[in-house]
Parts: structure tokens; sequence; C-alpha cells
């Protein structure tokens, strides 16, 4: 084989690694507008990933319903045929209360915050494991831009990364991206929140962010709260994060390092809430599904 | 036409069941990678011009749907298809067993890159910790997914219209 024809075999993947500088070279930071090609891409994503999460929301209502129904059914006969009828209303009751529950518990923590905010809908998670992000209902057309704060109903989530036209990624604070400026709740000690995207056993389903570059001399203690110190103007300060456990007290070294639970369960979240930074308060706008 | 076309689905499919239904089965750390399988099977089966554009295509909208660097999966995949195809010659991967082995390699060097990559990037070495710990079980589970996987690929890339409407009998003659 020729010299010649040795290399044109090699085109067909240098066109390729050239397309990654390209796009590589585009790319500007975790934050920002998707561009046109990230958006027409995801245009074409995100519609079946709603349907699928609307599908799956159902499906996991009739499911967990069923077994409440044998449940039911076990107990008390003569009900069966009733609640056979009533089934179908009873599972649509089931999920708006329970929806309800978790806006009104949106809704009474966002007013402790001085902030315009927007109830959204998580549609979609990471594809991949070792990133942990979400995808929400709310984009541009909604007022949501890149770095706006996003809290659920006990804490901190994360903030906006790529934001489309009807869509936005969330950043979690779990993700190993992602860092906070935090306060120690009782003792103002500084330190930096940064995601680990790892399991903790000291609650399980829960995830474990470090909290690093505290000062030898921080007056700290397991149980201690985290809150957002707003220092880094992106989040507002005082909001709750999670509690400090397994503080790392090295004999050298400039800084302690201590393990932080989140408040938030990340599996868990359907529904959460976009700080519209700077912007007064007003009523919010409800969520579409 | 019909095999981009075909591929196209099968990568949106895949990419919007990992990040919904899928996305904590069977753990939140351990999960279904069928992209993976499918850069698996054009690498070792498909030749050059069909096979680099459905790869680049996998890795563009897995990296729009993550929210990782844009570009790392169009990187990773596409290590993954030159390593194949430059030792496609000098092994055995159609037996079943030996398969299973080169998918679990496959996955492995996937994280690696990945891991590689996000250490160039940020400077952090959480994330290779994160990426290393998991990534023989991942292995294993996508190893196991290929088994199904695979010969469903093998048959689905060559789909056609005329193969769906065209009456059994006609297909046995």
């Amino acid at each position: 084989m020729s010299l010649f024809q040795k290399k044109t075999r090699l085109i067909p993947l240098l066109i390729p690694l050239l397309l990654i500088i390209a796009f590589l070279s585009l790319t500007t930071g975790g934050a920002r507008r998707a561009p046109w090609y990230e958006e027409i891409l995801r245009n074409i994503i995100t519609p079946p990933q709603r349907m699928f999460s609307s599908i799956g929301d159902a499906v996991s209502g009739v499911w967990s319903s069923y077994f409440a129904l044998i449940g039911a059914e076990e107990e008390n006969v003569i009900l069966r045929e009733h609640v056979a009828k009533l089934q179908s209303d009873l599972i649509r009751t089931d999920e708006v209360q329970k929806e309800n529950g978790r806006l009104r518990d949106l809704l009474s923590y966002k007013e402790t915050f001085p902030y315009q905010a927007i109830v959204a809908k998580v549609i979609a998670n990471d594809p991949k494991a070792e990133f942990k992000s979400i995808t929400i209902n709310r984009g541009v057309e909604d007022g949501v831009k890149p770095l706006m704060p996003v809290i659920g109903p006990r804490g901190l989530v994360g903030k906006i990364g790529t934001v489309d036209s009807g869509s936005a990624r969330v950043l979690l604070i779990i993700d190993p991206n992602s860092t906070t400026d935090v306060l120690v709740q009782r003792s103002r000690a500084r330190g930096l929140v940064v995601g680990t995207a790892m399991r903790t056993e000291l609650r399980p389903s829960y995830y474990l962010t470090r909290m690093e570059y505290l000062r030898r001399i921080s007056d700290i203690k397991d149980g201690d709260v985290v809150v957002t110190s707003g220092f880094d103007r992106i989040f507002p300060a005082g909001i709750p994060i999670g509690t400090v456990n397994d503080l790392e007290k090295s004999r050298y070294g400039v800084f302690l390092d201590a393990n932080v639970v989140p408040f938030e369960n990340m599996d868990e979240l359907q529904e959460v809430m976009v700080l519209l930074s700077g912007a007064k308060k007003t009523a919010s706008k409800p969520s579409e599904e | 036409m019909s095999f981009f076309l075909l591929m196209a689905l099968y990568g949106i499919l895949a990419i919007v069941l990992e990040s919904t239904w899928l996305s904590n089965l069977p753990t939140s750390m351990l999960r279904f990678d069928f992209i993976i399988v499918a850069v698996a099977a054009l690498s070792f089966y498909r030749e050059a011009w069909r096979a680099i554009p459905v790869i680049v295509f996998f890795g563009v909208i897995t990296d729009v749907a993550s929210g990782g660097p844009f570009g790392m999966s169009i990187l990773s995949y596409l290590i993954i298809y030159g390593c194949v195809r430059m030792v496609l010659a000098k092994i055995s991967f159609q037996a079943g067993a030996a398969l299973i082995f080169w998918i679990a390699m496959i996955s492995v060097l996937d994280k690696l890159v990945s891991a590689v990559f996000m250490m160039a990037v940020t400077g952090r070495i959480v994330f290779a910790e994160v990426i290393i710990q998991a990534a023989p079980a991942q292995a294993i589970l996508d190893a196991a997914i290929a088994i199904f996987l695979i010969p469903f690929i093998k048959w689905y890339w060559d789909l056609s219209w005329e193969k769906i409407t065209r009456p059994k009998g006609l297909v046995m003659k």
C-alpha cells in the first residue's frame, strides 16, 4: 500500500477530530445560552423527554395506587367494586394532591426570598452517571438565564447551566463541576462546597458534597448547618445547603475539609424553583404540567 | 440513507430513555448505556464512511443531553472507534465470550477517556475517583446488555421499509 493510500485512510478520522476542535473552541463554559447546533438537537431531544417523563409519572402513579388498592381489597372486600369504579379518580386525585403538596412546600419556602421565582418541572436527568444535572421545562422564553439559582423545598438544588428557548439544564450542587461559596450558619466560617457525585452512607439515597478551603481555626462541628454566603454573586445569601458530617482534621495543611450531606434528595426532585436573580418578588408562574 | 435515519432514531430514543425512565436504573451510578454498545457494534461491523458520522452524531446528542463539557463524548467515542479499528485484525470478537470481553474493555476505555478528559479540563481528581469506581460494574453491565443488544442492532440497521412490508412467504422463497 502506497504512502498516499495510507494517508487517505486517515481522512475519515481527521474530519471528525477537526469538528471536535471546532465544537470545543465554541464552548466557553458550562453556563451559557445554547448555541444554534445544540439548540436544534435539544429541540429534538426535549419533546420526547417531556413525553416520556409524563408517561413515567402517570405509570408510577398507577403502580403505587395499584398496591394501595390491593391492601384495600384485603381489608374490605365489600368495597372492592366501589374502589374499582373510583380507581382512576383516586389515582388522579392522589397525584394532584401530591403535586399540590410539593408545590405548596416550594411556595412557602420561596416566601423567605425576596426574589421573583418560577416553578419548573424536572423532565429529564443526566444520561451520564458521572455527571449530575437535570433538565427543566423552563427556558429563555420564561426568563431563565444562565447561572440563575435553583432551589427545592428543602434547600439549594443548583444553578442554571445551558439554556435554550423552552428548557434549561440545571447543574446540581452534587455534580463535581459545581462549586458554591458557603458559610457555616452558626459560626459564619467560610468555605466552598463542591460536588462529588458520590452516594453517602450517612443518609441513604442522598449524595455527598465536600466543604473545602475551611481555615484550620474555623469553628465548625458535626451537625452544623451550611448556607450560601452570597459572596459568589450567583446564589442569594442564606439558602440552606446541608449539614456538616465527618470533619477531617489532618495534622498538617492549611485547610480543613468536611463532608456535607445536602438537605435535598436530588434523585427525588420533581419540581424546582428558579430564582430570577435581581427581579422583584411577584406572583409565581404555575407549572405547565 | 435508511441506515443513517434508523441509527439517528436509535440514538435519540436511547438518550431519551437513559435520561428519563432508565435514569436511575439499575442504580443512579450504574446505568444502561445503549449508546456505547451501538458505538462498539459500529466499530466492529461497519465500514468507516457509515460508522464515523453515526458515532459523531451519538457523541453530539450525548453531549447535548449531558451536563459534561461539550465534545467529551464525541472524543471518547471516536477514540474507541480508532482503538477498535487498530486492533480489529488482531483480535477475535465474533465468538460470544470474546465479544462480551471486548465490550467490557470498550466500556472501561470510555470511562478512562472521560476521567482523563475531565481531569484535564477541571484539574480536579474527584472525577477520576467517581468514574473509575463505577467503571468495573458498568463494564459488566454493558457487556451483559451487549449480549442482547448487538444482535438487535445488527438486525435493526439493515431494516428497510421493503423488509417490513414484504409478505413473509416471499422472504422464504
